[in-house]
């Protein structure tokens, strides 16, 4: 009984050792590895300042203009996921949140109220194409005036 | 027995939770801007045919005006001995917006100088192309301010256009 059992260890513990060997060698290796990559869209106002995962977004000065109660802006930007090594080949999902903010303005992420809790941009964006996301701000008349700052923060995770 | 059983659960737990692991990247967006204060001021009545109310360039047409005639629309007209006098009002509205002040300054300015023996009035007072003239130092923002607008004509001013701007201004305490 004793040998029937050391057998299923051994064939359970070979079994394991390629799928682990597979795994590191995914892991290891730069070019099995994700990014995100923003890019300018939309309007291409110049305001977004894309630096590959990082990118800045400056709406510059925000004036109030009309009789509504807020003041509304909205901004389009890309997104690109990339898989080191230039392979298309699957899917991935991309989530975002609001990382801080200083409470000026409120956030709409393709429409959704953006907040601190992670929302699901898409659950399946194809690796290798460019998506395109609307960012709404909006500034209330009440909110003091002064320097507007905001830091969404992306995840992308393969599927 | 029970030992090694255990041991084989946890290699083949193992070996699962190896093919379940995924590859994640992450960005950050960052925005920034500044908000800045603002007023608006609109006009949102007027004797006289009007337009663009509800905007800051506002105009009243009065048509042709005459001391023994009818008053325009949204005038009366008063016979004096010496002059006649259409009056009327303009309701003036300041909004703010990301703005702590809690009223402003109105004031008004003709456009240009009035035509020989013609005066206009805001709150009673004649304006004049060369100074503003205040119509309140406490004005309430998002409430329309009702002023009333004369136009004293002279029996001896000569027959002819009495066109003018009145330029108002408003200014946040």
């Amino acid at each position: 009984m004793k040998r029937i059992m050391t057998a299923v260890l051994v064939l359970l513990v070979s079994a394991a050792l390629p799928i682990h060997a597979e795994r590191r060698r995914a892991a290891a290796p730069p070019e099995e590895t994700l990014s995100i990559v923003f890019v300018e869209a939309g309007s291409s106002d110049g305001s977004l300042k894309a630096a590959g995962s990082e990118a800045w977004l400056d709406l510059d000065a925000v004036s109030h203009q009309g009789s509504s109660r807020s003041t509304r802006l909205r901004r389009m930007f890309g997104i690109r996921i990339e898989r080191a090594g230039n392979a298309t080949a699957g899917t991935a999902a991309i989530v975002a949140r609001l990382e801080s903010w200083d409470g000026r303005a409120a956030y709409r992420l393709d429409g959704h109220p953006l907040t601190a809790a992670p929302f699901v941009v898409d659950a399946h964006a194809a690796v290798g194409t460019i998506t395109v996301h609307t960012l709404d701000i909006e500034v209330p008349i009440e909110a003091a005036a002064g320097p507007l700052s905001a830091s969404l923060a992306w995840e992308v995770t393969s599927n | 027995m029970k030992k090694m059983f255990g041991v084989s659960v946890a290699v083949m737990m193992l070996a699962f939770a190896s093919v379940a692991s995924a590859d994640t990247a992450s960005g950050t967006l960052t925005v920034t801007g500044t908000v800045e204060s603002s007023i608006s001021l609109t006009i949102e009545s007027a004797g006289g045919t009007t337009s663009g109310t509800g905007t800051a360039a506002a105009t009243s047409d009065l048509g042709n005006i005459s001391k023994f005639g009818s008053a325009p629309t949204g005038f009366t007209l008063a016979r004096g001995a010496s002059n006649w006098t259409l009056s009327s009002t303009v309701g003036v509205k300041v909004a703010k917006a990301n703005l702590t002040s809690t009223d402003y300054i109105l004031t008004a300015q003709l456009g240009s100088a009035p035509a020989s023996g013609v005066a206009w009035k805001l709150n009673g007072s004649t304006l004049s192309d060369s100074a503003a003239t205040t119509l309140t130092s406490t004005g309430t923002y998002a409430s329309t301010g009702s002023y009333s607008w004369d136009i004293v004509v002279a029996d001896s001013a000569a027959a002819a256009a009495i066109d003018n701007a009145i330029n108002f201004t408003a200014t946040s305490n």
